[in-house]
């Protein structure tokens, strides 16, 4: 069976510790986590987390089974690379010092990314975009000399108009 | 106006619990104060220790299908049930522990006796709470309750910082909240079976501890005997089923029997009821059923396809699901089947001819179950003791073996007979241990004392960690490495120092005269039966392996 990645959309009820939970079950269980994001949602007794998963299809099942074993989750959707709207944030802080600076900007202007903070030697810049954007635009950055970045790992939404919301548990 | 103490006091009594095991401390002295108003209505046993308490709640629980409690006071006391907790998850049975903890404004600054308990047990609890408002305290309370009840039953833990068990409230009285109902099973899952079923040569059907928590003993018999099919089952299915039935195979699994292996390496359609194909069970799972498709049936989904690829899954509540299957089956017969693999079924006989010979602890084992009714409480420790028991004392009755399964808790067996006890004042409960096992948590024997608890205690005492000495001789080549401790315990001085009874079997013709005057002694009695070190549990399917690599002799 081929391994492949999987986005999981997880509702579960606001408690302290959600995260901590969820996160326990995948380190028992032994699935790996490519990324996770938890926030609040419309609704504040709600949070939603947006899982990355590496694995093969039997994990999936597996590890929806499972999720959907805690008494805090809710609903949990699997949710397919292309047929959701999916984005990720990133900030990133590039050697910028004289003459490199142009390229870069250009760069930033090709990539619908945008420039956040300019310092003496540096640029930090904002991108959001799919995933594989993001590792191009990184990869053309590595010249410059990247100093730091910070990434938020997927989120991302069911396409069409289906909410979580409207899917049996 | 009430405070969080008695508010927990009426939760508990709404929820018609009667008993609780525990022990006090600092950050439980409220909750022990509200204890001592109620205590006419709820009865506080004081074990040795906190494990002692939570092993007790466990034996309480299987033994009756209700919830056991048990509380401990904050730091060193939580921590201390995190075994018997762990214990009761991994064999699904309901709990409920009740930690205190240090007030709210002393939380997360390593104050006196502070630890994160919902921290520590959550891979270990079905959910876990922690209380720091006591407005939610009684509906975390019910709610605790119904999750460690429902759907497949496990332990669920509520940790109560010290303020919120002295602060007032006003409390309604709530009405009890049962177990949520389970979804019915899927018509069209139903139909599968049944289809399988019909087409199949060589059924058997499998079953564990979900036919116990699911009292679906009856339904199982049902169905096995209208389609004429072998039953096995595995270590904590025991009792699920009449072992003197010809269509009973005995237990599955690396010290099951022959019988029951091959049949699983044989058939054509695997019937799993509420069991989830531990290693235990099929050591090898690649190899395990080859030749069959799987009809699993369970209450908890993530046991489908989580060890075993199952053909039908059917979710839903056992008892319903077989009630369903045994209306809608015809009678069907495999005799050829079933007369071929019975045939594999072996009694093993016990020479008692040398009436000064060292014992043999399936004799006593025999001698045991002879001089007990159907109606006796069985509960084990863990190591070679256990698999004699549970292979040669033919369990006759549901919940009427208390043993660790999932864990393999060392230890186990004294609180959870104390527990068991507690819950069938008017039956007799037997702890069968060993000598490794009873050395770690002997403690409770000042219990038994206490109470005056007419428990007995048969401790196969072969003076050496046998269970783990077994494996050394098989696979380690008889490098006895630190399984033979040289302990000089008198059991006999240890069972009077305690205020208990001390006896002896240390030879063949003690046995009977012995055992008899154990169970006539009236109160705790603990017997040191001398067994040889070298008395092996067989069969035995090496760890990963088939039935077909099984040691009957060694």
């Amino acid at each position: 069976m081929g391994e492949s990645k999987a986005i999981f959309s997880v509702l579960a009820v606001n408690h302290p510790g959600v995260l901590l939970r969820v996160a326990g079950l995948f380190s028992r269980r032994g699935f790996n986590i490519d990324s996770i994001v938890a926030c609040s949602t419309e609704k504040p007794a709600f949070s939603r987390l947006t899982i990355v998963v590496t694995g093969d299809d039997a994990t999936f099942t597996q590890l929806t089974r499972q999720l959907l074993k805690l008494e805090d989750i809710i609903k949990v959707k699997v949710l397919e690379h292309e047929n959701c709207s999916n984005s990720e944030l990133l900030l990133v802080k590039v050697h910028a010092a004289g003459n490199k600076r142009g390229p870069i900007v250009k760069m930033v202007q090709n990539y619908g990314a945008r420039i956040l903070d300019i310092g003496d030697q540096t640029i930090t810049i904002e991108m959001t975009g799919q995933t594989g954007e993001i590792d191009d635009f990184v990869e053309q950055l590595e010249r410059y000399g990247i100093l730091e970045m910070a990434r938020t790992g997927i989120n991302a939404l069911q396409q069409g108009d289906l909410t979580i919301h409207d899917d049996e548990k | 106006m009430l405070n969080g103490s008695q508010v927990l006091m009426e939760c508990l009594l709404e929820q018609g619990v009667d008993t609780v095991f525990g022990y006090p401390g600092g950050a439980v002295l409220n909750i022990y104060d509200a204890l001592y108003n109620y205590r006419d209505r709820i009865n506080h046993v004081l074990t040795a220790h906190e494990q002692g308490a939570a092993h007790a709640a466990d034996g309480y629980a299987r033994s009756t299908g209700k919830v056991g409690v048990c509380i401990a006071t904050s730091g060193p006391g939580a921590t201390n049930l995190v075994t018997g907790i762990a214990t009761a998850y991994m064999d699904s049975v309901p709990i409920v522990a009740i930690t205190g903890n240090v007030a709210v404004s002393l939380l997360g600054r390593d104050s006196f006796q502070e630890v994160d308990i919902t921290g520590i047990t959550m891979p270990i609890t079905k959910h876990n709470f922690i209380v720091k408002n006591v407005k939610e305290l009684s509906t975390t309370v019910h709610e605790a309750f119904r999750i460690a009840k429902s759907g497949r039953p496990g332990p669920v833990l509520i940790d109560l910082p010290k303020d919120v068990t002295s602060a007032m409230v006003e409390y309604e009285p709530q009405s009890y909240t049962g177990a949520s109902p389970s979804q019915p099973p899927k018509q069209e899952r139903i139909e599968m079976s049944l289809e399988l079923l019909k087409h199949s040569q060589r059924p058997l059907i499998y079953f564990g501890g979900g036919i116990i928590s699911s009292d679906a003993g009856q339904e199982l018999l049902m169905l096995a005997e209208k389609q004429n099919i072998p039953v096995c089952s595995s270590m904590m299915g025991l009792g699920g089923f009449p072992p003197s039935h010809r269509l009973w195979l005995g237990m599955i699994g690396m010290h099951g029997t022959l019988a029951a292996n091959r049949a699983a390496r044989e058939c054509d359609l695997l019937i799993v009821c509420g069991a989830r194909f531990s290693d235990r069970v099929a050591g090898n799972r690649s190899e395990f059923a080859p030749g069959a498709d799987v009809i699993h049936i369970d209450v908890d989904h993530a046991e489908f396809d989580k060890n075993i690829t199952a053909s039908v899954r059917v979710a839903g509540n056992l008892k319903q699901v077989l009630k369903i299957l045994c209306e809608r089956v015809g009678n069907s017969r495999h005799d050829e089947w079933v007369d071929k693999i019975t045939s594999l079924k072996r009694v093993k006989n016990v020479d008692t001819r040398n009436g000064d010979g060292v014992p043999d602890p399936l004799h006593i084992l025999k001698t045991i179950r002879e001089l007990t009714s159907d109606d006796v409480i069985v509960a084990t420790d863990v190591g070679q003791h256990q698999m004699w028991t549970v292979q040669h004392f033919e369990i006759r009755k549901a919940r009427s073996l208390l043993t660790s399964g999932g864990l393999g808790t060392m230890g186990y067996g004294l609180g959870a007979a104390i527990g068991a006890q507690f819950a069938n004042p008017g039956r007799q409960v037997v702890l069968i241990s060993g000598d490794g096992s009873f050395h770690m948590n002997l403690n409770e024997l000042t219990t038994l004392a206490s109470y005056d608890l007419p428990i007995v205690v048969f401790v196969m005492n072969n003076r050496v960690l046998g269970m783990v000495r077994q494996w050394q001789k098989v696979f380690y080549d008889n490098r006895f490495s630190a399984t033979d401790p040289k302990r000089r315990t008198d059991l006999v001085k240890l069972a009077e120092a305690f205020g208990c009874t001390g006896m002896r079997i240390s030879k063949v013709r003690e046995v009977e005269p012995v055992v008899k005057a154990a169970f006539a002694a009236g109160g705790p009695v603990i017997v040191d039966c001398c067994i040889s070190p070298d008395a092996n549990v067989l069969p035995m399917i090496p760890p990963g392996g088939t039935v077909d690599e099984i040691i009957e002799e060694m």
